[in-house]
């Protein structure tokens, strides 16, 4: 637990004119970024990026934590309104919220997300403020066994949980991986994979990287078939809070079980929020007294679905904070710009810098909060926000795109990183590869490499060395479950099947 | 733009062989066991049994089928030759970057992108004039960051 006097100090931080500038400039860039179909929160952080760069680390993460926080609420409403989901998260219940605004209910559909959203993202941080420092007090004792065994296990959740095709989901975290290795060896400086290229010395940069994989992969997919957005809707939303009450009452479990599933399976190394708001919507089916109605406009599991969503989004924080091991691909960039800034994410930051990491916490109140109001003024202009023509959004934000590519390094050749990880990305995603899993994988990959070779080193080769110490051989454990699941999954079915032919 | 697993998984096969083969030549530190190229070697491996996954995956899935799908391009001509703006503008950027200046670069670069969208010419200058100039001062004023100017000397 946060100790008084940290708390009081951390508000202070958060309270400074700066920073509640930089949260209420993020909450509007954010909700207006997540409103616009098509657009994604990640694309909204990794184009916030190279300010984040220039900021202190507490504004910087704050700026993160706002921005996504409001891109996600925001895109529940070209998801209500247009059936477009704003973010993976929000596609659970999108085909709900839409059959909502099919009735004549799209007012109640967006109060439900807005509201629940805020809640589930309270619920989060308070999880996230109580939680972190026990988490962080007890992984202080953790070697290098632990730390790569945990490393392992979120890249291969990620790998795991992005995609059906387990095959593709690691292939892409090995993509990521190999494109970590680039660059002068840490341990021993000697150069690898960078073919004679000085500008490849430092390793492929981050937020380049970032911003192509998100933002142009994304702009290029627009141009195709697939970017295809309807027509802005005619009707606009005038109460969204109406109904939100009676809803409530009539359904109170659903947004208990929501933020309950969505605060555990977003603590999750690489689970993030997505896998919890699906898992909660299944949920919410699986024990309703009225499971057909699901699917045809009925507010149950958008409760369930939209609580679970925020709540997991913050909880995603905590093995990114505690441990230094991302939940998402939005805790992966915000750990890359830790990074950036010399702070390693680890329970050590916690012990050296509670107050830092606290105002951190704060901000994710703040921003929650925020998203009442701001989202009621982004859903009353719902309609404006969505008739913006593409031909405007599209080239305005490749200007921002290169400025922002050029301004890490100051040199033209991250415009070309950015050029290739966007292509790539737009190639990937097109054949069914998870973006996601590359983000982690690029981001953890010096952290597992580092404590691998450690580990291997103290072990002498020894694999069965890596469960010798009790907590490194239950995450070992875990690791290997997690990796033989697909194969069980598959043995399950086959003896299933065979019974039944039995039977038969 | 799509392409038949067989063809993902040769491609990804080639990939992991050429990472094992380049990983080879990093030099090893002496006096240590577990030098910078065991990791890469790993993830050549393990991409190598993946590739194989989808493979055959592709073999047993696609008889017959296609090699590679480019339907999502059919009937969008605009949208082609927007994607081809996009991409080739960065990549000629790229190589004049600093005798044109980003401001003339981005805005020769955004506005006929706007214009070929279907934005009106008026609306398409002014918004990527403001876009760029906005970008230009947050980033070069504010930020310190030495965007070159080009011919736009007055700027700097």
């Amino acid at each position: 637990m946060v100790d008084p006097h940290t708390l009081l100090a951390a508000i202070g931080i958060v309270l400074e004119p700066k920073v509640l500038l930089v949260i209420i400039l993020s909450a509007v860039y954010g909700l207006f970024v997540g409103a616009i179909p098509g657009l994604t929160a990640t694309m909204a952080t990794a184009l916030l990026i190279p300010l984040t760069f220039y900021m202190d680390p507490v504004p910087a993460i704050a700026a993160i934590v706002t921005t996504t926080a409001m891109a996600i609420t925001a895109g529940d409403i070209p998801g209500a309104l247009l059936r477009i989901p704003g973010t993976p998260a929000s596609a659970a219940y999108v085909d709900e919220a839409y059959a909502m605004t099919m009735k004549g209910k799209a007012d109640l559909a967006l109060g439900i997300c807005l509201t629940f959203a805020a809640v589930g993202g309270m619920t989060g941080a308070i999880v996230l403020l109580i939680s972190g420092p026990l988490l962080a007090s007890v992984s202080l004792n953790f070697s290098s066994f632990e730390f790569f065994w945990l490393a392992l296990l979120g890249l291969m959740t990620s790998a795991l949980v992005s995609t059906t095709d387990s095959a593709r989901g690691f292939i892409s975290l090995l993509i990521g991986l190999l494109v970590s290795c680039v660059g002068l060896d840490v341990t021993s400086g000697q150069p690898r994979f960078t073919f004679g290229s000085i500008e490849l010395f430092g390793g492929v940069s981050f937020i380049p990287t970032m911003i192509g994989m998100f933002a142009l992969a994304e702009i290029l997919r627009g141009f195709s078939s697939e970017g295809v957005v309807p027509p802005a809707p005619t009707t606009s939303v005038s109460h969204p809070f109406r109904g939100v009450w009676n809803a409530v009452r009539k359904y109170p479990k659903s947004p208990l079980r929501g933020i309950t599933l969505g605060t555990c399976i977003g603590a999750l190394p690489g689970a993030g929020g997505d896998l919890a708001a699906w898992i909660a919507y299944g949920t919410a089916r699986k024990f309703s007294k009225t499971p057909e109605k699901f699917g045809t406009g009925h507010e149950e599991g958008l409760l369930s679905a939209a609580s679970a969503n925020n709540s997991g989004l913050s909880s995603a924080w905590i093995p990114a904070l505690v441990f230094g091991i991302p939940g998402d691909a939005v805790t992966a960039i915000a750990i890359g710009v830790l990074f950036m800034k010399g702070l390693n994410p680890g329970p050590r930051l916690f012990m050296e810098n509670p107050t830092m990491l606290t105002a951190v916490i704060i901000t994710f109140f703040v921003a929650n909060m925020l998203l009442i109001p701001i989202g009621y003024l982004a859903v009353r202009g719902a309609r404006y926000v969505l008739s913006v023509p593409r031909s405007i959004i599209a080239p305005t934000i490749l200007v921002f795109c290169i400025v922002g590519s050029f301004a890490i390094n100051n040199t033209a050749f991250d415009i070309g990183v950015m050029l290739v990880a966007g292509l790539a990305a737009y190639v990937l995603e097109s054949n069914r590869f998870p973006i996601a899993p590359i983000i982690l994988g690029l981001v953890l990959g010096p952290v597992l490499e580092r404590n691998f070779i450690m580990s291997m080193q103290i072990a002498d080769g020894n694999l069965l060395g890596f469960f010798e110490r009790p907590i490194a051989a239950a995450f070992g454990i875990l690791v290997c479950t997690v990796a033989l699941w697909p194969l069980l999954k598959l043995a399950a079915g086959k003896i299933r099947s065979a019974g039944a032919a039995k039977q038969i | 733009m799509r392409f038949d697993d067989r063809i993902i998984g040769v491609a990804f096969a080639a990939l992991s062989l050429a990472i094992i083969v380049f990983s080879r030549d990093i030099p090893s530190v002496p006096g240590t066991t577990f030098g910078p190229d065991v990791f890469p070697t790993l993830i050549g491996i393990a991409m190598f049994g993946m590739a194989a996954r989808i493979f055959i995956g592709g073999l047993r899935r696609t008889e017959g089928g296609r090699w590679f799908d480019v339907s999502v391009w059919h009937g969008q001509t605009r949208g082609l030759a927007a994607a081809v703006w996009v991409t080739g503008g960065i990549i000629v950027g790229l190589v004049f970057f600093n005798q044109i200046g980003f401001p003339l670069f981005a805005f020769v670069y955004a506005f006929p992108l706007m214009l070929f969208m279907g934005a009106r010419p008026v609306t398409a200058a002014v918004v990527s004039l403001v876009a760029v100039m906005l970008s230009y001062f947050v980033f070069s004023r504010l930020l310190y960051v030495p965007l070159p100017v080009g011919p736009l000397w007055f700027l700097g």
